[in-house]
């Protein structure tokens, strides 16, 4: 499913040049649910950006699904973050104006739906993340736990291959954390491939795998649950 | 893709229209110069197209606007005319003509003195004919006007206006008595109502009602003036009256010959082609005024410009967000495009009411005066929104580009 060789990725230039990323090579099989650790500034997010398309490398291949993405065109970019991809992020990002039922509608828009079948689909995925009496709420009459689950239901409504989560537990309480991970292990075991960042050990106890960061590089790779995902052949 | 298009135009007007709703009055405080801008264009155009409205309904009550005057020129040297109109002529040019006329009639005016009975009382005296009442409407109530028998018969018959009936028979029955002008007995058969005073002129058959009628062919006969008269005539509309002019005076010339020096001898005037002169005058105001107007809109409109920096400024993380969820920089230029457009639209409908109310102010003030329904021209509604649009397009342009172009992770990542 992803496919990384020796990606490296450089904020800067000459004196205050960061390498964020050094040489990292890496691969997520389909269906495979993998955490990612490491501490602060270790390049986790970096590579999370990367891999979500919003960012280039700057030398390095990606090969998500077959294709590569290093030299796609920004309207290629978008179409594979609108349909392959659901970002979950550690500040929920809603946007404040809009219910939780507009918030979720917002990435059929860019796929061109129409407004009734969006509505109904952005209905059946809060019901599913167990929202179906918070639809007409905004962002600010909502827990985090909640919020939370409404970007899930945002991240999931053009049917993504890859659900990537940047701390996704990393602002809510205990229950909403174990609430939000088993949604998440759900999605999983429906098919889902699943990047998760975490700072939690216990959280990332809920992947099949762990790889841990250190300075840009990958200094470990650990199994924790096997039989995570398919093997790919090739 | 025409139907994704759509789509998507819907979803970013209901977001601009949700942002201004939030931010009422900064919205508000941005849009003034757009919604005085527009009001003063909207009152200008009301005001001139107006004015322009109200005169040309009096003028057309004083005198029918596509009225074609026609008379023998004045030859100073012999001092003669160089042309005269008969009966005949008349005959010719309506059978030419046809359709191209509505009416035509003979008119012969001349100051006189009425005499009933030792009082004696000058007014104008109108030799015409039945037809005159094709060119005014007289609404005549008591007894009639005259007839073409009258015409034909040589009857010295006479129509009153209000004023002179007043002075000679001062509230007697005037209808069916005698009286003298220039020694020959007329019997007056009708007496004209009072007529609409207009406060910008009178003449013609309106705001004079010191006059009498008399059947022309009995001044040709009795008083010995003979093609004298003029000849009125009346276009199919204002469009067609110098054309129709131009053919009249051809005909003559084709009957008649050219005057020795080469002119016609005969001389046309008419109202319509002076109407056009004010239509063109009106125009120019109407153009100079609002573009200066306009100058205020597009200052008003870096005042949106600015605006959009500033919302865009603050929105920096929808942007990111937007492109992570799969927006295309195309998708985040026209969503705030759009916004700036709907912005000033905004601004434009504020300003049409106000220009709107403002006019209807301006209107009560005059009410009594004008009798003509004036109102805000559609059309002027439809330029001041469609110049708004522009401005918001315009004003828009550059922010939304800015905005197209912002880098999705530091945007997601702001702040
Ligand atoms: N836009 C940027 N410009 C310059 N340097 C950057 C930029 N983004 C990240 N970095 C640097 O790259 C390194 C990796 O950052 P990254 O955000 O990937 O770390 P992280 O592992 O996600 O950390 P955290 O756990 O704190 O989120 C850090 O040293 C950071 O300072
Ligand atoms: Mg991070």
């Amino acid at each position: 499913m992803i496919q990384v060789e020796n990606l490296t990725k450089i904020y800067g230039k000459g004196e205050i040049a960061v390498t964020a990323l050094n040489q990292v090579s890496f691969s997520v099989r389909e269906g495979e649910f993998v955490a990612v650790m490491g501490p602060s500034g270790s390049g986790k997010t970096t590579l999370m950006n990367i891999l979500g398309c919003l960012d280039s490398p700057t030398s390095g291949t990606y090969i998500l699904s077959g294709t590569d993405v290093i030299n796609m065109t920004d309207k290629e970019l978008a179409r594979i973050r609108n349909r392959k991809i659901g970002f979950i992020f550690q500040t929920f990002n809603l946007l404040p104006r809009l219910t939780a039922l507009k918030n979720v509608e917002q990435p059929m828009i860019y796929r061109g739906i129409r407004r009734k079948k969006r509505e109904e689909t952005a209905r059946k995925y809060l019901t599913e993340v167990g929202l179906e009496d918070r639809m007409h709420h905004l962002p600010n009459e909502l827990s985090g736990g909640q919020k939370q689950r409404v970007a899930i239901a945002r991240a999931l409504v053009n049917n993504p291959d890859i659900i990537l989560a940047d701390e996704p537990t990393g602002n809510l309480d205990s229950r909403s954390e174990k609430d939000i991970l088993n949604i998440l292990t759900d999605l999983n075991k429906k098919g889902i491939t699943i990047i998760m960042v975490t700072h939690n050990e216990k959280v990332a106890r809920y992947a099949h795998r762990i790889v841990y960061f250190h300075d840009g590089e990958i200094v470990k790779e650990e199994i924790v649950n096997a039989g995570g995902g398919s093997i790919e052949t090739g | 893709m025409l139907e994704v298009a759509v789509l998507k135009l819907g979803e970013y007007i209901s977001l601009a229209v949700s942002e201004i709703y939030h931010n009422k009055i900064r919205t508000f405080l941005t849009l003034i110069g757009i919604i005085i801008g527009i009001a003063a264009v909207i009152i200008i155009i009301f005001v001139i197209q107006g004015a322009e409205e109200y005169l040309f309904h009096e003028l057309g009550s004083i005198v029918p606007l596509d009225l074609i005057e026609i008379y023998g020129r004045w030859d100073p040297d012999t001092q003669r005319r160089l042309g005269y109109i008969s009966f005949e002529d008349l005959d010719y040019l309506k059978e030419k003509l046809g359709d191209q006329i509505r009416a035509v009639t003979p008119v012969y005016y001349f100051y006189g003195d009425l005499q009933k009975k030792g009082h004696n009382y000058e007014c104008e005296i109108i030799a015409t004919t039945e037809e005159y009442q094709e060119f005014y409407y007289l609404n005549i109530t008591e007894g009639r006007f005259i007839s073409n028998t009258d015409n034909e018969n040589f009857n010295q018959v006479i129509v009153l206006g209000r004023d002179t009936a007043e002075e000679l028979f001062a509230g007697e029955e005037a209808i069916g008595k005698k009286i003298t002008l220039y020694d020959t007995t007329f019997t007056v058969i009708g007496i004209l109502p009072e007529t609409y005073k207009s406060p910008i002129a009178s003449g013609g058959s309106t705001g004079d009602d010191n006059r009498a009628f008399i059947p022309l062919k009995v001044v040709e006969r009795i008083f010995g003036i003979h093609n004298e008269f003029y000849l009125w005539m009346r276009a199919t509309g204002t469009e067609t009256v110098s054309s129709t002019q131009q053919r009249v005076l051809e005909l003559l010339d084709e009957r008649h010959g050219l005057a020795p020096d080469g002119e016609s001898r005969y001389y046309a005037y008419n109202f319509a082609e002076d109407m056009e002169m004010i239509r063109i005058i009106k125009t120019v105001l109407m153009v100079l005024l609002s573009g200066v107007a306009s100058i205020t809109l597009l200052v008003a409109g870096i005042g949106v410009m600015n605006i959009m920096l500033v919302i865009i400024a603050e929105r920096i993380k929808e942007i990111g967000l937007r492109k992570a969820l799969g927006a295309t920089r195309r998708d985040i230029l026209s969503q705030f495009i759009i916004e700036s457009i709907i912005l000033c639209i905004f601004g434009g409908i504020l300003g049409v009411l106000l220009g709107y109310f403002g006019s209807r102010t301006i209107l009560s003030f005059v009410r009594d005066f004008v009798r003509v329904e004036i109102a805000v021209p559609f059309w002027a509604v439809i330029l001041s929104l469609g110049f708004t649009t522009a401005v918001g397009l315009f004003f828009g342009i550059y922010p939304a580009m800015k905005a197209a172009k912002l880098d999705p992770i530091e945007a997601l990542h702001h702040q």
